[in-house]
């Protein structure tokens, strides 16, 4: 009986340490849900995926309110700051300090889209497989340049020249710390990118086209004073002889990043009051809400009030939980090329196509044709027009500002001084990024 | 364990004993009569013994040459009877007074605490229980050099155990908890997210069924745990069958939870003027809320909510089978409405030994808990959150029957009331083994440990929620397996009067886990509380990782006269590495007690000890090391990857290096005895996310940077003050000292957690960093002044721009004329200098009390309410002083600012000094008085045993905190965030009423 059972125990653990080298080997458990880089993409499907990467993280939830819409618009006469972060209030208040971690926080979301592009960029030309035509990895290439290109402009207008990045993130040596490059040539790699979405973006995207693609080209045109260029990109963007009377405002769509409710974000819930489920964060200032004219039908689209107080409804999808909302961001819409259309023909004198581009916008707001437009009151009209027309997407009235020379002027009695041209580079990259140097904010 | 034991007892005693001449025989009892089963006799400087019967009694051959027997009885004092001659002995054995001859289990060895020279706290069976709704991390609080914190206080609810500081900064912090020789998973299963807080894998084992806890702490105990060991070891031994009468018993109590004090915040009226002042209206105009209704949220949310735990255990056997089993069932309702853990739990743990050559083992514990949570802390939708925040001028109720809420926050009831959050975990920790005897001195043994996990969440937010319009599902499963096989062979002997015992080993474990996830919404109405009933899938999510890890150890305990010497070595390989699979983990340690023949001066004992050894911290994600890609970056219905995560192929552990000196003495017939202990551990190679430019598309990478040391002393002293039959007083003293500084960083840059805290090199871990407030403006002229003081003609900014009078001032740390970021600096720690405790236990005839203060001095809690219930800036109810103490007009003091609004409120409610506040406190942790019915009276009635007690947890309070109780943090289990205060719930207070029954 004893030896029985010695020899039990004795077999026992000698299976044990037979059967044990497959179950307890160091190298037994492996990963699923994760592959090592080398296994990542590898076909035209999984760069397909690769691809979609890049969509995804223009979704970000750091990009999708402060990134793209509460910081720029918080940092102009375009929206105010409601809300109880104290990191958002430092945007209403022209006073941004480097420790800012909503700042940090796009500022970093910016860099994870220009590291998805770059790792995209980096092996989908070197991938072998029969079925990824030219074409399509040539269209792949663009939905990841064009990302990239999103990314930067953003950046660039936000912080002027920031590292420029164009490689993935492999080794975390000496390599990371890299300088600003110049402003100048953040945007010649915007314009390369755009230039390079146009030509390649094919017909299996997930959304970019090349209209899109042209539309971001005239925007920078426009930014740098080169209206020529401009005009012609917004012609490309647009097509000649568009007109927008016919369509409804908000769906004269080039490029929305779309959301659903799987798929969601939180922008209705950020500017929705607390009766519509909302956190309202943030609300158009009272100087938008006054400047929409009697009659303009953009208004009740755009801003209402509620108990008193004004809020903002371009993102309108009250009805979901915060994370589930599905509106839009209005990345590129045709108005904004029409009015830079009608920009480059008052810039050259010839009011008359710059009177007629800015009544399609009127015209479809239900307003008035503007006729008296000469040299001295061409710009006015349409920086207004812009204000109202693409007011809380984005960027777009502090960019405005800036380009024409007006920020000081009219955002200074707020506290925008000349310095407030660039926002600080966050602390934590400072702090780790031996090369970069901290830009000339007013903070700094 | 308990087998393992008897094992080196049996081999100890059992060897040579067949060169007979004489017999002798006789019984050991008690004080009391009591026969003690299983007391070991040895003939003294011999290896002959035996162990006494059922009966207490005992036969022994003994050469004509031996002098006298040694007596042994855990939890009794040792006793030497010389051999005069008679055949027969009646011994009667003292109970112990500071417990020197207890039996400590360490590492793979049981040790007398007499022999130990490792630094081990132990705690015993009547400790653990001692709290009402006891855990067992709640128990290790009695342990020098152990800090215990609740993070908040829902039943089922996470601890931070840090033992002797804080040694990590991204691995755990916790200590290796080991259940009858099985290292269990601990920490937190949930994938759900209600604020900071996780739960409590612990929450799993009751605590009524562990014997002993032993707290090893020093590193040649540690060192055998090698790479999992370096924040301390905690050995969990169950309780296992004595042989004997079949004993029978019944524990029973009931009593309840309340809060212990709440935050008196502004009535409905109050609030009304509050928002007149902020806003220029009342709430009905500015908000349209009648101002007339004032909700008293607190009171909504908490009550005296009952717990209960009932437990039946039988144990008993013969001299060669013993058992113990018990169930267990405990319900515990928080002092917040809707949050419960409900807890089953059996046990049966079995010994037999088959014959003098083969001992078998079995311990087996299963349970079923359900733990029903709500949520809590640094979250819109919690309840506490909202119960402070939500104006007192929205109704529980709107006239349409629906919850009122305002902003966005959850109605409070509503979160109390219809959230419904179960995690329900089944759990099978248990072990098997046999050991087999070639010869006495060897032991060959091969054990098998299981720790299976399977927990489930499913989450019901029903439409009436805030943080749901359409309702809401979501459902987890978290499945867990550890699978362990240990094989060991040891070897007792002795040599003259050197006594050697060693054991090798091999030890294979793996750990699979397999994990899914998913939120549905939409469903047609909140009676299909259904996923299948839900019309929008969103997040469905799963992965599968695990870990594997290999070991060979070696420990030597040697024993000659007053020398005591351990060395002790692990080598552990783990997959969790790339490149660096392998650890190795050397322990020493030396101790002399110059008393051990005889009394040296005043003392029975007086041992030095000193040791040293590595142990190391591979707590980090199973594939954590690993460059990888992963998918769920969709785009709309798209798949997408993104790469995910950097990796480190060339990360290694993190090693703690520890040296440690101890003096334990005894002093009048052991009636004081006390151990003191210093060390330092220097932990380097720390395994940090060390920040890199985020401009990589990453905030970080893992790598091996940075280093820190604790320093410390600890000293546990026991005074019998009083040992007479009918009465007995004891006094446990405990107190540790820890100084925790981080000594390196990768370049050493400061890392920010948390909401104000910076790890950086020279602060202790937990340092809180911000501004320091200087009084309040009084007036324009304090604020020209200031404004004057930038004197640089290229910064055009005021000294705070857009301060006004009554707004705080701050303290400019650098001159330069301006407050920013640059003035920020150290403002607190939340760690504590010096904790600890003092444990009276006083009995008188069959009345017991014992009482257990808990101390911790020197910590801060960083009160982040304060930003939002006295930041009286928006449209949150502010705390009575502060609508109260706000600064109204010169001369109003600098307590409160102004009641403002908009985005210059914001200087108010910078991180800064203003919301540190002193976390110290003394705590009457636990109080129990029993009563034991005389033996002379239950035996009449069949009963062994009668008591019946009252007993209460967290009793009193004394702290200077202003908020609701300073032992809590927002951050959960953050190993950095840590004593921050944001919403959280507090710990509550219990009373409980009980009866222990035994037949």
């Amino acid at each position: 009986m004893i030896k029985q059972l010695v020899n039990l125990t004795m077999g026992v653990v000698l299976v044990a340490g037979i059967s044990g080298c497959d179950t307890y080997a160091l190298d037994a458990v492996q990963p699923i849900d994760s592959v090592p880089l080398d296994l990542a993409v590898t076909d035209a499907k999984s760069a397909g995926a690769a691809r979609a990467g890049v969509y995804d993280e223009l979704q970000d939830a750091d990009l999708t309110f402060d990134g793209y819409i509460a910081s720029y618009t918080y940092f102009s006469d375009d929206t105010d700051w409601t809300g109880t972060f104290p990191t958002r209030a430092q945007f209403d208040t022209y006073n941004v300090l480097p420790s800012n971690g909503t700042m940090a926080a796009f500022w970093g979301a910016y860099y994870e889209v220009i590291n998805t592009a770059n790792n995209l960029l980096n092996i989908l030309p070197s991938v072998e497989d029969a079925s990824l035509t030219d074409e399509t990895r040539n269209s792949f290439l663009a939905e990841a340049r064009f990302g990239r290109a999103i990314a930067y402009f953003h950046l660039v207008t936000g912080w002027g020249g920031v590292p420029l990045i164009l490689t993935p993130t492999v080794g975390v040596g000496e390599e990371l710390n890299v300088p600003a490059s110049s402003a100048e040539l953040v945007y010649e790699q915007v314009i390369s990118d755009a230039q390079f979405a146009a030509d390649n973006l094919g017909s299996g995207t997930l959304g970019m086209n090349p209209e899109a693609a042209n539309a971001l080209l005239a925007r920078v045109a426009l930014m740098q004073g080169r209206y020529e260029d401009a005009g012609n990109f917004a012609t490309s963007a647009i097509g000649e002889d568009y007109d927008l009377t016919d369509v409804p405002y908000l769906e004269d769509e080039i490029f929305y990043l779309e959301f659903s409710s799987t798929d969601g974000q939180s922008n209705a819930f950020f500017f929705g009051p607390d009766a519509l489920g909302g956190r309202y964060s943030i609300a158009p200032s009272a100087k938008l809400f006054d400047a929409y004219e009697d009659g303009d039908t953009r208004k009740a689209l755009s801003v209402d009030t509620l108990g008193g107080r004004r809020y903002g409804l371009k993102y309108n999808d009250f009805s979901a939980a915060a994370g589930s909302q599905s509106d839009p961001i209005y990345f590129f819409r045709a108005a904004e090329q029409v009015l830079i259309l009608s920009e480059v023909a008052a810039r050259n004198g010839d009011f008359d196509t710059a009177e007629m581009w800015i009544n399609q916008v009127r015209t479809r707001s239900g307003l008035d044709d503007i006729e008296d437009m000469d040299d001295s009151n061409y710009l006015d009209y349409i920086l207004q027009e812009r204000y109202v027309e693409l007011a809380m997407e984005g960027g777009f009235r502090l960019w405005d500002l800036r380009r024409t020379g007006r920020a000081v002027d009219v955002l200074g009695p707020d506290g925008y001084d000349p310095c407030d041209a660039v926002w600080p580079f966050p602390q934590s990259n400072i702090d780790t990024n031996t090369a970069l140097e901290q830009n000339n904010c007013c903070n700094c | 364990m308990k087998s393992f034991k008897l094992i080196v007892w049996v081999l100890l005693l059992g060897g040579f004993s067949s060169l007979q001449a004489q017999v002798v025989a006789g019984t050991v009892t008690d004080d009391e009569g009591v026969p003690l089963i299983g007391a070991s006799i040895l003939v003294v400087n011999t290896t002959t013994g035996t162990v006494t019967d059922i009966d207490g009694t005992f036969t022994l051959n003994v050469t004509p040459d031996a002098e006298a027997l040694q007596v042994s009885y855990t939890g009794f004092s040792s006793q030497t009877v010389p051999l005069t001659g008679a055949t027969t002995y009646n011994i009667v054995l003292a109970s112990d007074g500071i417990g020197l001859d207890e039996v400590v289990v360490v590492g793979y060895s049981p040790v007398r605490r007499k022999d130990l020279v490792g630094s081990v706290s132990s705690i015993s069976s009547e400790d653990i229980t001692a709290e009402a709704g006891a855990t067992v991390q709640s128990a290790l609080r009695q342990a020098a050099g152990v800090v215990v914190q609740q993070s908040n206080g829902a039943p089922g609810a996470g601890y931070n155990i840090r033992v002797r500081g804080v040694t990590s900064v991204n691995a755990s912090n916790e200590p290796l908890f080991v259940v009858d020789g099985v290292p269990i998973q601990a920490g937190s299963f949930s994938q759900q997210g209600v604020g900071g807080q996780g739960t409590n894998a612990l929450a799993d084992i009751n605590p009524a069924d562990i014997e002993s806890m032993e707290v090893l702490k020093d590193a040649s105990t540690t060192a055998i745990y090698g790479s999992r060991a370096a924040n301390g070891v905690v050995l969990i031994t169950t309780k296992s069958g004595k042989s004997g009468k079949t004993r029978i018993s019944f524990n029973s109590s009931l009593g309840y939870n309340e809060v212990i004090n709440k935050v008196d915040v502004v009535d409905g009226p109050t609030y009304n003027n509050y928002i007149n002042e902020r806003y220029g209206g009342s709430t009905n105009a500015v908000f349209g809320l009648d101002s007339t209704v004032s909700s008293d949220w607190q009171e909504l949310i908490f009550d005296r909510n009952p717990l209960t735990t009932q437990q039946l255990s039988v144990s008993g056997g013969d001299v060669k089978t013993k058992f113990y089993g018990s169930l267990g069932y405990d319900d515990n309702q928080g002092a917040l409405n809707g949050t419960r853990f409900k807890r089953y739990s059996g046990r049966l743990n079995l010994d037999h030994t088959a014959s003098d050559k083969l001992v078998l083992n079995m311990n087996l514990g299963y349970t079923n808990s359900n733990n029903k949570r709500i949520q809590g802390d640094n979250n819109i939708y919690g309840a506490v959150s909202a119960a402070i925040l939500l104006p007192p001028v929205v109704p529980v109720r709107n006239e349409d029957g629906s919850y009122g809420s305002f902003a966005g926050l959850e109605n409070p009831v509503a979160a109390t009331e219809v959230y419904e959050n179960r995690a329900i975990t089944n759990r099978t920790i248990g072990n098997a083994s046999a050991t087999f005897f070639p010869i006495e001195a060897i032991a060959l043994k091969a054990k098998l440990g299981v720790d299976n996990v399977n927990f489930r969440e499913n989450i019901f937010e029903p439409s009436s929620l805030q943080s749901t319009t359409q309702g809401q599902i979501v459902e987890s499963s978290n499945v867990r397996t550890r699978i362990i096989n240990e094989y060991t062979a040891t070897y007792n002997g002795s040599f003259g009067a050197t006594s050697l015992n060693s054991t090798v080993g091999a030890i294979f474990q793996r750990d699979d886990i397999r994990r899914n996830y998913f939120e549905t919404n939409d469903l047609p109405s909140d009676n299909f509380p259904s996923a299948d009933a839900a019309a929008t899938p969103s997040t469905v999510s799963g992965d599968r990782f695990g870990s594997t890890l290999n070991s060979y150890i070696a420990t030597v305990n040697i024993n000659n006269g007053g020398l005591y010497a351990t060395a002790s070595f692990r080598a552990d390989g783990s997959s969790r590495f790339v490149n660096e699979k392998w650890g190795y983990f050397p322990g020493v340690a030396a101790g002399f007690d110059f008393a051990h023949s005889e009394q040296v001066g005043p003392f029975e004992q007086f041992k030095l000890r000193a040791s040293y050894g590595q142990t190391g911290n591979n707590n980090i994600g199973d594939f954590a090391t690993r460059p990888l890609f992963a998918g769920g970056a969709s785009y709309l219905t798209t798949p997408g990857i993104t790469q995910s995560q950097l990796g480190n192929p060339d990360l290694r552990w993190e090693t703690t290096t520890q040296v440690n000196f101890g003096l334990d003495f005894a002093l009048m017939e052991n009636r004081i005895g006390a151990v003191l202990d210093f060390y330092v551990k220097n932990t380097e190679d720390l395994i940090l996310n060390r920040p890199i430019p985020t401009s990589s598309g990453f905030s970080s990478v893992i790598a091996n940077v940075g280093s820190m040391r604790n320093t410390g002393l600890e000293a546990a002293l026991t005074f019998v003050n009083v040992l007479k039959n009918d009465f007995s007083w004891t006094t446990q003293l405990s107190g540790a000292w820890n100084k925790n500084e981080v000594t390196a960083l990768f370049n050493d840059q400061p890392q920010d957690f948390g909401f104000a805290t910076r790890l950086a090199v020279g602060e202790p871990v937990g340092s809180f960093f911000g501004l320091v407030t200087d009084g309040i403006y009084q007036n324009q002229a304090q604020i020209d002044a200031d404004n004057a003081l930038n004197t640089d003609p290229d910064v055009d900014r005021d000294f705070i721009p857009g301060a006004q009078p009554g707004d705080f001032r701050f303290v400019d740390q650098n001159g330069d004329g301006i407050i920013n970021d640059d003035d920020r600096t150290f403002i607190g720690k939340a760690l504590p200098d010096f904790t600890g405790g003092v444990n009276n236990k006083l009995s008188y005839k069959g009345l017991e009390l014992d009482f257990f203060f808990q101390f911790s001095l020197g910590n801060d809690v960083y009160n982040n309410n304060l930003a939002f219930a006295e930041g009286l800036n928006s449209v949150f109810a502010p705390t009575v002083r502060a609508y109260e103490g706000a600064w109204r007009q010169e001369g109003d003091g600098n307590m409160f600012p102004r009641i403002t609004g908009g985005a210059s409120a914001d200087n108010n409610r910078q991180d800064s000094d203003r919301y540190v506040e002193d976390g110290s406190f003394v705590r009457l942790k636990t109080a129990t008085l029993a009563y034991g019915l005389p033996k002379s009276l239950t035996e009449n009635i069949g009963f062994d045993q009668i008591r019946v007690f009252a007993r209460g947890t967290n009793l009193i309070t004394w702290s200077d905190y202003s908020w609701f109780d300073p032992e809590v943090n927002t951050f959960g289990d953050s190993n950095v965030a840590l004593g921050t205060d944001f919403l959280t719930l507090p710990i509550s207070r219990t009373v409980e009423f009980g009866i222990n029954l035994g037949f």
